[in-house]
């Protein structure tokens, strides 16, 4: 049961705020000040923003930054937002993390797509040495550019840096489902092929956990000719024809683009613990392949996925009872990278995710946005999702 | 139901429904976790094949094969450690930071009892050994995967978790599997690593013997063998000596333990076919049999050629350096000692040295006879100078001693002795010498005021009737006093002139030399070679009073500018005759006078024309055809030969044209 004492540390510690005024600089501005609530910011504390990439994002960042005072501002562009209080689908959405006793090193670079591993490795480096390490406990919180080349490269090389001891969490950013250009935020510039790296220092616990909730729904196929994040073939037939065949329905001809047709429908990637590892269809080649966010190797089995409001809000439940587990306490506070593609399978139930692990984690301050790809290690994978929900629980 | 844990009243049948759905729901679940279990371990090995078979990288395999094994079996960290137990190396690791990376090499102990049977170890940790350094790693289960080619074992492969799962039965069934082929890929990467690193190395060789191929200079060749030796054997450190004379002389050496004892070292013998060239020591050489000492033996192979050829090249440039019939060097090395002397400021005396009537020789006792004669002086000359001292033949029948270190009086001492030693050779005809001595800086700072000087002296020594020495500038000679003071203005202005001019003194002197051959060819006696001497080398004495804007000119001259050049004939006559050198005045004065009347200053024709002068002009113009000029390159002796043949008769004198081209068939001219 949360004391009142327990409620006045949560209202301390974090706080989430929204906006979706149509100015810019007002919104920013709107979302840090209702975070802050009667908080007043210190340098040490963190501010994450949320942002529609509609906005005049120079002016929302001067907004949030001059709202956010002396505390870092980080984050991103999304196809959406979310607290406990609202779900901001062109707005803009700010978590107030206050530094506590806790530290937060920032950095923010621009990506070089010929070294993606390199880059996140000396960014999290950078991180790390901003930080500190005077804390027992750590963990890396990840923002990058929903269009890098190959996600799984920036987890290898967030990995160089958090070997297995430390975890992994985040999300990639988004661009209201444009897929053209998504934007991060960090030390008072925006990039928009960028990198932002928070390492987290905290003398208490800190957990990481994900769920998602699909269960399979095609029958296996064997990945028999694949090139980077391209499948060409599926059991020896060209990719996209067995992937269509098998998520049960064609695709409607409507103006959506083939990637949001496709986004309740992602693949699994059995692993050795019994789970399945999501993937998104994001595209596809002429010449029949499938384009998914991550490489993927030959002679791995894939299958059709799928799921409903039940079980993707049970997967965000098992996410939030796992985080729970590792935790090992009480928990204060929770960041949310909950995928896109839970979107439209949510439905009228999308609000239901972020107070389910709100509750679940007993009634904590929990919000966060949308991604377009999700970053969760705690062991024994690469840490790179898709259609999955992410928590980092403070 | 009871007995399935669940709590259903009898008679509820909602209730036994939902138990129902729940129990069928939670097998569900179940099912397709095992489902999802099956189907990854059913493909982990065809991805593990997949993945690092594509590549034939030695680091990309490791990189690869650490990062998809943590991943296919849900580690958290892989190592890839190789070699023996007792040292191995971590060459791919995933989960792990690159600090918590012990460098170098360390022993695992204890694996070699634990896959004897069975190239997999799985179990807790603690119950399997697990590196103290992974300590901070908090493994609760690890994999040990020996990594196996055939019964050879290429090192260890170790996967970590820190979750509660233990691996499974199957999953060593399947590690093992796995092991055996990601040694295989690492076999093959390691194969093709060193064939990679066998062609550049082939390569650098290759450079390395062209450029070899491409040196002539013993040290040279020596050094490159040297450092050859230690970048490519490897070797620490590299020696190598050439045999001189039967004993061993250190050439070059390469390596920070170049320059200590040679204890440990090992010699190997650098041999063309049947021939001893020398020999290259090492400290601690390759095995033999292996595959570094195979390339010592190449590499040496390759080496005794390029020293053999650059000892050649030694011997032959030796040999060009001295005459061939007596041994002593020759007119060219001469000139440069000099020049080197000259320049180092250091005191020392040139001895000209000339036989006395050896036109005669070789007229009344044959050629044969005459050859013996220059042997027998040089051999004479050779054994009675002083140690250090250097003697040269540079002409016909002249030779040079430099005495260094000598002021003209001691220099008279040494020369005197040297005539006495060639006059008590026994030989068929008695044979004299007559010597000119000249010191530096006592008699002349320059080159060639210095020969002038020694040449004058000489000249002074056959006029007093041969056999003797004569100091340059001294009275107690019997000689002219106003011919002394000539000398020494002589040598003033030859002096004066080198400083304008210093091409045109070495011009004269390459004309004295080849006029000489030439006159003696023609069958002038001694006398007259003296004066065609002391003329040839003064012949352009008279351009002291052209300006040197119009000498140095680098366009046409103009008719004014011709006028001007054209006296210094004239100029050159009237000084030599200022200083009584009458008979070599007038061969200076008709030097430009052509054989058909075309010439100048007079138009004399044939005959008309000095002999010597006609000699000097042919020698003037093979000279200056031959040397390169900055607005046209020299031709070569031939070429230049031609040329004044097409002349014959109309600039040149035939006669003398033709005695040119006797001795260019000869080989004797060579312009300096």
């Amino acid at each position: 049961m949360k004391t009142e004492t327990q409620t006045l540390d949560r209202e301390r510690l974090a706080g989430f705020g929204h906006s979706s005024t149509a100015d810019a600089e007002t919104a920013g501005r709107e979302a840090v000040r209702m975070a802050l609530g009667e908080r007043i910011p210190e340098a040490g504390d963190l501010v994450l923003i949320f942002p529609s990439a509609a906005y005049d994002l120079e002016a929302l960042h001067q907004g949030a930054m001059e709202a956010a005072g002396p505390a870092s501002v980080v984050g991103c562009t999304t196809v959406g937002a979310f607290s406990l209080d609202a779900q901001v689908p062109s707005g803009c959405v700010a978590a107030f993390l206050s530094a506590d006793e806790a530290s937060f090193g920032v950095c923010h670079v621009e990506r070089d797509d010929s070294d993606i591993a390199g880059t996140t490795h000396r960014a999290a480096e950078l991180a790390r040495e901003r930080a500190g390490e005077r804390h027992p406990h750590s963990v890396l919180l990840l923002l990058c550019d929903g269009l890098t080349p190959d996600q799984r490269e920036v987890a290898r090389g967030a990995y160089e840096s958090t070997s297995a001891l430390i975890p992994l969490v985040g999300g990639a950013a988004g661009d209201d489902m444009h897929w053209t250009r998504t934007f991060t935020f960090g030390e008072g510039r925006i990039l928009g092929n960028g990198l932002v790296t928070v390492w987290i220092n905290s003398p208490t616990p800190m957990a990481v956990a994900v769920g998602h909730g699909y269960r399979p729904f095609g029958k296996p196929m064997l990945v028999t000719r694949a090139e980077g994040a391209v499948i060409h073939e599926l059991d020896g037939h060209p990719a996209l024809e067995a992937y269509l065949s098998e998520r049960g329905a064609a695709l409607k001809d409507d103006a959506r683009s083939f990637g949001e047709k496709c986004i309740i429908r992602p693949v699994g990637l059995p692993n050795a613990h019994g789970r399945y590892d999501l993937r998104q269809v994001h595209d596809s080649t002429p010449s029949g392949g499938i384009v998914l966010t991550t490489a993927v190797p030959e002679q791995t089995v894939v299958q059709v996925m799928a799921g409903d409001e039940d079980s993707l809000l049970a997967g965000a439940q098992e996410a939030a009872e796992t985080a729970l587990e590792r935790l090992g306490g009480s928990a204060r506070r929770a960041l949310v990278f909950s995928c896109c593609a839970r979107v439209p399978l949510l439905g009228e139930r999308l609000a239901d995710e972020v107070e389910l692990i709100s509750s679940t984690l007993g009634d904590v301050p929990a919000g966060g946005f949308y991604t377009c790809g999700e970053f969760g290690r705690v062991t024994g994978s690469t840490g790179i999702h898709n259609s999955t929900v992410a928590l980092l629980v403070l | 139901m009871e007995g399935d844990g669940l709590s259903v009243e009898p008679g509820d049948t909602r209730a036994e429904l939902q138990a129902e759905n729940a129990e069928l729901r939670a097998r569900l679940a179940s099912a397709e976790r095992y489902t999802a279990q099956t189907l990854a371990r059913a493909t982990r090995l065809s991805q593990v094949i997949s993945v690092i078979g594509g590549d034939a990288d030695f680091d990309t395999v490791v990189e690869r094969a650490a990062v998809e094994m943590t991943e296919l079996f849900s580690a958290d960290v892989a190592l890839l450690m190789l070699g023996h137990d007792e040292a191995v190396r971590v060459e791919g690791h995933w989960g792990l930071r690159t600090h918590d990376v012990p460098e170098g090499r360390f022993a695992l102990s204890g694996l070699e009892r634990l896959t004897a049977l069975e190239p997999v170890a799985i179990g807790a940790a603690g119950e399997l050994p697990v590196p103290t350094w992974l300590a901070a790693y908090d493994a609760k289960h690890v994999a040990w995967i020996r990594l196996l080619v055939g019964e050879e074992s290429l090192g260890m492969m170790l996967l970590v978790r820190r979750g509660a799962e233990p691996f499974e039965r199957s999953d060593a069934k399947e590690l093992r599997a796995i092991g055996y082929r990601i040694a295989l890929a690492i076999e093959n990467s390691l194969l093709h690593r060193r064939m990679q690193r066998q062609l550049e190395r082939l390569t650098r060789i290759q450079e390395i013997t062209t450029r070899l191929a491409g040196m002539l200079e013993l040290e040279a060749v020596g050094e490159c063998v040297a450092a050859m030796l230690v970048a490519e054997v490897p070797a620490r450190a590299s020696r190598v000596l050439i045999d001189r004379d039967g004993e061993l002389v250190l050439l070059a050496s390469s390596g920070d333990e170049a320059g200590g004892d040679d204890a440990g070292w090992e010699r190997f013998a650098l041999e063309t076919p049947g021939k001893p060239v020398g020999v290259v020591a090492v400290p601690d050489p390759p095995t033999p049999g292996t595959g570094e000492h195979e390339l010592l033996l190449h590499l040496l192979g390759i080496a005794a050629l390029a020293i053999d050829k650059a000892l050649l090249y030694e011997r032959s440039r030796e040999q060009a350096r001295r005459d061939s019939l007596t041994g002593l060097l020759g007119h060219r090395v001469f000139h440069e000692q000099l020049s080197e002397l000259s320049a180092a400021n250091e005191p020392f005396s040139i001895a000209l040295v000339d036989i006395d009537d050896f036109k005669q020789i070789n007229d009344l006792c044959g050629h044969q006879r005459g050859d013996d004669a220059l042997r027998l002086v040089a051999d004479a000359l050779r054994t009675s100078m002083r140690s250090g001292d250097t003697v040269f033949r540079i002409g016909g029948e002249e030779f040079c001693v430099i005495l260094h270190g000598l002021g003209h009086a001691d220099a008279f001492d040494v020369a005197e002795r040297l005539r006495l030693e060639v006059a008590d050779v026994v030989a068929a005809l008695p044979l004299t010498v007559s010597l000119g001595v000249a010191s530096y800086p006592t008699h002349a700072l320059r080159r060639e005021e210095l020969m002038a000087q020694a040449d004058a002296a000489l000249y002074r020594s056959k006029h007093a009737g041969k056999n003797r020495t004569t100091i340059a500038g001294l009275e107690d000679v019997r000689a002219d006093p106003g011919l002394d003071l000539g000398s020494q203005r002589l040598g003033q202005l030859v002096s004066h002139l080198h400083e304008r001019e210093p091409d045109t003194i070495a011009h004269c002197a390459e004309v004295a030399t080849v006029a000489v051959e030439i006159a003696r060819r023609l069958g002038l006696d001694d006398e007259r070679l003296a004066d065609l001497r002391t003329a040839a080398r003064l012949h352009d004495i008279g351009k002291i009073a052209v300006p040197v804007e119009i000498l140095k000119k680098p366009g046409a001259l103009t008719e004014e500018e011709f006028r001007i050049v054209r006296t210094h004939p004239v100029v050159g006559a009237e000084m030599l005759r200022a200083w009584r050198l009458h008979g070599p005045a007038r061969f200076v004065l008709e030097h430009h006078e052509h054989f058909d009347g075309s010439g100048y200053p007079a138009g004399l024709r044939g005959d008309e024309i000095a002999l010597e002068s006609r000699i000097i002009h042919v020698a003037d113009a093979f000279v200056a055809r031959t040397l390169d000029r900055p607005y046209r390159r020299g031709m070569d002796n031939d070429e230049a030969t031609v040329e004044l043949i097409r002349c014959g008769g109309t600039h040149f004198d035939p006669d003398v044209v033709d005695a040119l081209l006797a001795l260019q068939h000869s080989g004797v001219p060579q312009p300096v």
